[in-house]
């Protein structure tokens, strides 16, 4: 948002200082025009169900009655829950730790892959591997390999001497575990990142090599300043996915033991679709989408300082 | 031995050491991708060595390691209890439909989002990415209620159509990407008297290809991994798609999982991907060009 | 600048306003889900489904909506091709989906007004059954005398436990039956030299071999609380015939927990889990990936389980086991076994209300699609001359005792609902009832303090007893 405001207030740039009024119009009806299929698509997909499981939540709906409306008593019954509270310490629990995490590696990862080493598109192909592979298939292979007493990860722990954990059976482990598992679909990233490395000018690089820079400036200084639009792209995303974790406790878990990771979205959706609360489920969908759209929305504001825009620069 | 490594012009003693140290970083990376590698190599092999094991043998413990006798039998199974080849049809006929349909309508939107000034365009903008925030499980009935309004259920068109009027995260990644372009050669296209069409179809799209590739990388697997939507919005057997025969290998409360069926049908499928992953990353290496014009 | 913000805040009110406009004209053109009138009492009577031979309608095409049955989706399409067979001018078309999008799919497809015709129904739709999303098959039952011949089924055909409570009215027609049942691993009792377990065994019987069948390493349990206590099969444990919990009944002062019964289970949770360690501990049993878990891994010398793995899933077990009834509570008393059945619903919405109803009623009292039932061995078919045929009692792969499958559905006594149509069993376990066992195992709570807690008055799990229950009538 913030960048917007500095593009729109300032001309446009610096060949053709004031712009006629015609030409910004012009402007603003070729901007309508491209995203006119997006908001079109938004209104019909989007919007109109949106709306609707809004004025759900505040009725008693239950897959099966004709809904009535019964005010804030959904929103009532989620702030006085037990459970829900703790759906939300669970999820903000793993959103914390995982979003850093993810970020961290897969960058690191994607400044490897970055270099032109031979046999690297083998590597990369490698590590962007788990984004593919069926989450059911490998939530399956994660409980095996987490498995008290006959998973490989607690049998090689044993050969160093180390008794492990009842990863996915204990309840300050299993949340942790589902982190652990997470880190390593890191490869769902790997494109972005690459694609975002590969657009920045390649003298730069050489620029700050001439100077006398080591790779730590170049990083800090061309890398990551050029890189930062995608960053900001990745953290978003990674907010909202976050908050989404559903299918991995499901599966492993189910969010067990004593709802250790009974996340967001799990007891959103067992209220909808398992307790027949879909009134009450619509309410948590929104209290949610209020709370990311938030972040988000603060992600934004922040990002006029530390997201550089090369296509802008000449502007400001 | 690497591309990276500078011919030593001369053998002074600093370069040979820098020589030496760049030597040691590359075979330190190979060693630490080599390691990572086969972590992440692991949960393949365990996959296509499950899909070739006996129903007894994906059971035993300790694990057969290395399935012997291979049970190709168990593709020719699956082969049997559902039509792959029908599935692996639909499965890509819907991802390239999608493929389509989320290249035009989001980079053309993302163009919008990220060059082109309007008022209001960054509200708008902001609420079109809250959509990925709302979980689809509560706008699931709506929107079923809707496509069987427009007579779509049983068909292909809940699976396609939206995709041909933007997805947010995809609209959201171009944006970001069209904003890293430098703008002087737009400037100087405009100048010459180009539209703002002819900008975006000709200076844009072309310098955004590894972004584009990416959202189509993504876009694909995405939708090839989809069970939901085909399960809820079709319902002839013949229209299904390879996920919706994996969630069925699944199991559940009431049927026993059969996981060497059900890891020969995640073998199958994640073969397109991965092949379109493979051949699309040579796109990444190519995508140096924005560099030339700066100046 | 100013003026620029203003531009922004009005258009933020402007878009806001459009979207709630639009989003309450939505809600007013397309009202989510139509939910159909209730079926008080069908205005045509239904005369054609008291003769079955006769084709209802011409031309008519029904949706049997089932979740994915796996190995028995094969009796399925053997019972339509016999029905059209015999019916030429009514199609049947089979629907298997994966067992959790099956409601999913139900509901959207209720709310769009365009319901599947039969539903191989379990509790996922007691929601629908309420709202009236489905058709009271009483008046039909009634119309036909054939199906009232009790002597000709294993038990009444329509199933009180999908009733709606203070009416008549009843939504199940039932197919088969299942029991909860005692499986043994004949290896393990083998190795250890212990008896296998008998009909008569009571609790105390089964705390006592489980002991001894349980090694200190950790590596084998002498029981595993298998599917009928863990989730819903639980509450079929504190029932029996005739007593305070039968359909219609209006809410009783307290629930049975706090009874001799109540009590003695939470005393075999807490005296297996906590004091012998011969059961295997909750927080192990997601690990076991094997099918049937621990005692499919041949790690548990017994099971509690439901009996549709007999004819299933244990079938490739590698090694030898047995099956039986599942031990008496205390001396004498047996829970009800006869309770989880399995049976069609009929949308009321349908299109082909008579075609649907002929469709279900073949599918329970024809002696060829009971015999496909039977012959699926998912469940217990009902008509009582083919549930005790020897292809149903003794197939040829059968393990020892599988004739307990027919026995347990035999006994006297009518099916009773423990619980209102309208609780939710999966809230109810999830949040009260599983939490409370796995305390009592840890120790955490005694047997005595969960049953109080359980019958508590003011606690949500007894307000949400309460409130689903009709008051008394005088």
């Amino acid at each position: 948002m913030a960048e917007s405001e500095r593009q729109y207030n300032h001309p446009r740039d610096d060949h053709n200082p004031r712009p006629r009024l015609r030409e910004r119009q012009r402007e603003a009806i070729a901007c309508a025009l491209f995203i006119t299929p997006a908001v079109i698509g938004f209104l019909i997909f989007t919007l109109v169900p949106l709306g609707i499981s809004g004025y759900l939540s505040f009725t008693n709906f239950n897959l099966a009655n004709t809904p009535a409306l019964v005010g804030l008593a959904n929103y009532r019954e989620m702030f006085t829950d037990d459970l829900w509270w703790k759906s939300v310490q669970v999820t903000l629990v793993y959103a914390l730790s995982v979003v850093p995490l993810w970020i961290i590696t897969s960058l690191a990862l994607a400044l490897i892959m970055n270099q032109n080493l031979p046999a690297i598109r083998l590597y990369r192909t490698v590590f962007y591997l788990p984004a593919v592979l069926s989450g059911v298939a490998i939530s399956m292979l994660w409980v095996w390999l987490l498995n008290y007493q006959t998973g490989l990860v607690n049998q090689l722990l044993k050969m160093i001497g180390i008794k492990g954990p009842n990863w996915l059976g204990d309840y300050n482990w299993a949340l942790r575990s589902i982190i652990i598992m997470s880190v390593w679909s890191v490869g769902w990233y790997l494109p972005i990142w690459l694609s975002g490395l590969q657009a920045i000018p390649t003298e730069l690089f050489e620029a700050v090599t001439v100077d006398g820079g080591n790779w730590w400036t170049r990083l800090r200084h061309v890398t990551l300043p050029l890189l930062s639009p995608v960053i900001l792209y990745n953290l978003v995303v990674n907010i909202i996915w976050a908050t989404q974790l559903f299918t991995e406790p499901l599966m492993m878990t189910n969010g067990g033991p004593r709802f250790a990771t009974q996340t967001y979205m799990l007891y959103t959706y067992r209220n909808a679709f398992q307790y027949n609360k879909m009134g009450l489920a619509s309410a948590m969908a929104w209290v949610l989408f209020v709370a990311v759209l938030a972040l988000t929305f603060l992600a934004f504001k922040s990002s006029s300082m530390w997201v550089y825009y090369e296509g802008e620069r000449k502007r400001g | 031995m690497t591309g990276t490594t500078t011919p030593a012009r001369s053998a002074k003693p600093h370069q040979r050491s820098r020589k030496t140290h760049r030597r040691l970083t590359a075979a330190f990376t190979y060693l630490f991708l080599t390691a990572a590698g086969v972590l992440f190599m692991f949960p393949l092999y365990w996959q296509v060595a499950t899909s070739l094991k006996t129903v007894q043998q994906t059971l035993t413990y300790p694990p057969v390691w290395i399935p012997s006798p291979p049970q190709w039998g168990n593709y020719l199974e699956l082969l049997d209890r559902f039509p792959m080849f029908q599935y692996i049809g639909n499965s890509t006929f819907i991802s390239l439909a999608v493929i389509t349909g989320t290249l035009l309508s989001c980079s053309m939107a993302a163009y919008g989002f990220a060059r082109l000034r309007m008022p209001g365009r960054d509200l708008i903008f902001v609420v079109l990415l809250a959509t990925l925030m709302l979980p689809g499980m509560v706008t699931l009935i709506p929107q079923f209620v809707m496509f069987q309004r427009l007579h779509w259920t049983n068909t292909f068109y809940p699976l396609i159509v939206p995709a041909f009027f933007g997805s947010a995260l995809y609209i959201f990644m171009l944006r970001q990407f069209f904003m890293t372009i430098p703008v002087e050669l737009e400037d100087a296209a405009r100048m010459d008297g180009a539209g703002y069409f002819r900008i975006y179809a000709q200076i844009v799209m072309p310098l955004a290809k590894p972004a584009l590739i990416t959202v189509a990388i993504l876009s694909f697997v995405a939708t090839w991994n989809d069970f939901f939507g085909p399960l809820i919005y079709l319902s002839d057997n013949e229209k299904y798609t390879v996920a919706v025969a994996l969630r069925y290998l699944q199991g559940s409360v009431r049927t026993r999982p059969e996981n060497h069926l059900l890891m020969a049908a995640a073998t199958i499928s994640i073969i397109p991907p991965l092949v379109i992953f493979f051949i699309a990353q040579r796109e990444f290496m190519q995508g140096v060009v924005v560099s030339g014009v700066k100046g | 600048m100013k003026s620029h913000r203003m531009t922004r805040r009005t258009f933020l009110m402007w878009s806001a306003a459009t979207a709630g406009a639009g989003a309450l004209a939505a809600c007013a053109g397309a009202p989510p889900p139509p939910a159909q009138q209730p079926a008080e009492a069908p205005q045509e009577q239904p005369t054609a489904a008291s003769a079955p031979a006769e084709p209802a309608a011409t031309g008519a095409s029904i949706e049997y909506f089932s979740y994915d049955l796996g190995p028995a989706n094969e009796s399925r399409e053997q019972i339509a091709d016999k029905f059209t067979e015999l019916n030429p001018d009514i199609q049947v078309k089979n629907t298997f989906l994966p067992y959790g999008d099956t409601w999913n799919k139900l509901a959207a497809l209720m709310a769009a007004g365009t319901p599947p015709d039969v539903i191989y129904a379990d509790f996922s739709v007691v929601n629908h059954a309420l709202e009236g999303n489905l058709l009271d098959l009483k008046p039909y039952f009634d119309a036909d005398a054939d199906l009232a011949v009790t002597d000709a089924f294993t038990v009444d055909l329509l199933d009180p436990v999908m009733a709606k409570y203070g009416t008549q009215q009843l939504y199940n027609l039932l197919i088969g039956t299942w029991v909860p049942i005692l499986y043994f691993n004949m290896d393990l009792f083998d190795t250890a030299g212990e008896p296998y377990p008998t009909e008569n065994w009571t609790f105390d019987d089964l705390r006592a071999t489980a002991a001894k069948l349980t090694t200190a390493d950790g590596e084998q349990w002498g029981i595993q609380w298998g599917t009928t206590l863990d989730q819903t099969g639980w509450t079929w444990w504190l029932q029996k015939p005739a007593d305070f919990w039968a359909v219609p009944q209006a809410f009783p002062a307290k629930t049975t927990w706090d009874s001799p019964e109540g009590l003695k289970v939470m005393e075999i949770y807490k005296s297996m889990g906590l004091d012998d360690k011969s059961a295997v501990p909750f927080d192990l049993m997601g690990g076991f990936q094997q099918f049937g878990a621990a005692f499919g891994a041949g790690k548990s010398a017994m099971v509690l389980g439901g009996d549709w793995d007999a004819g299933w899933g244990y079938r490739d077990l590698p090694f030898k086991w047995g099956m039986t009834f599942i031990p008496m509570i205390n001396e004498g008393y047996r829970p009800n076994l006869n309770t989880t059945q399995s049976g069609n619903v009929i949308a009321a919405g349908t299109k082909n209300k008579d075609a649907a109803w002929q469709y279900a009623r073949f599918m329970a009292a024809d002696e060829t699609a009971q015999g496909y039932i039977g012959a699926a061995a998912y469940e217990t078919p009902v008509f009582k001359k083919v549930a005790q045929s020897d292809a149903v009692m003794k197939p040829d792969w059968a393990a020892p005792g599988y004739e307990t499958r027919v026995k347990a559905a035999m006994l006297p006594g009518p099916s009773l609902c423990p619980y209102p149509l309208s609780t939710n069993l999966w809230e109810f376990s999830d949040k009260y009832l599983d939490p409370t066992v796995v305390q009592v195992t840890t120790g955490e709570m005694t047997p005595q303090e969960a049953v109080a807690l359980l019958d508590k008055e003011g606690t949500p799990h007894y307000q949400q007893l309460k409130d689903a229950m009709p008051e008394p009538q005088s």
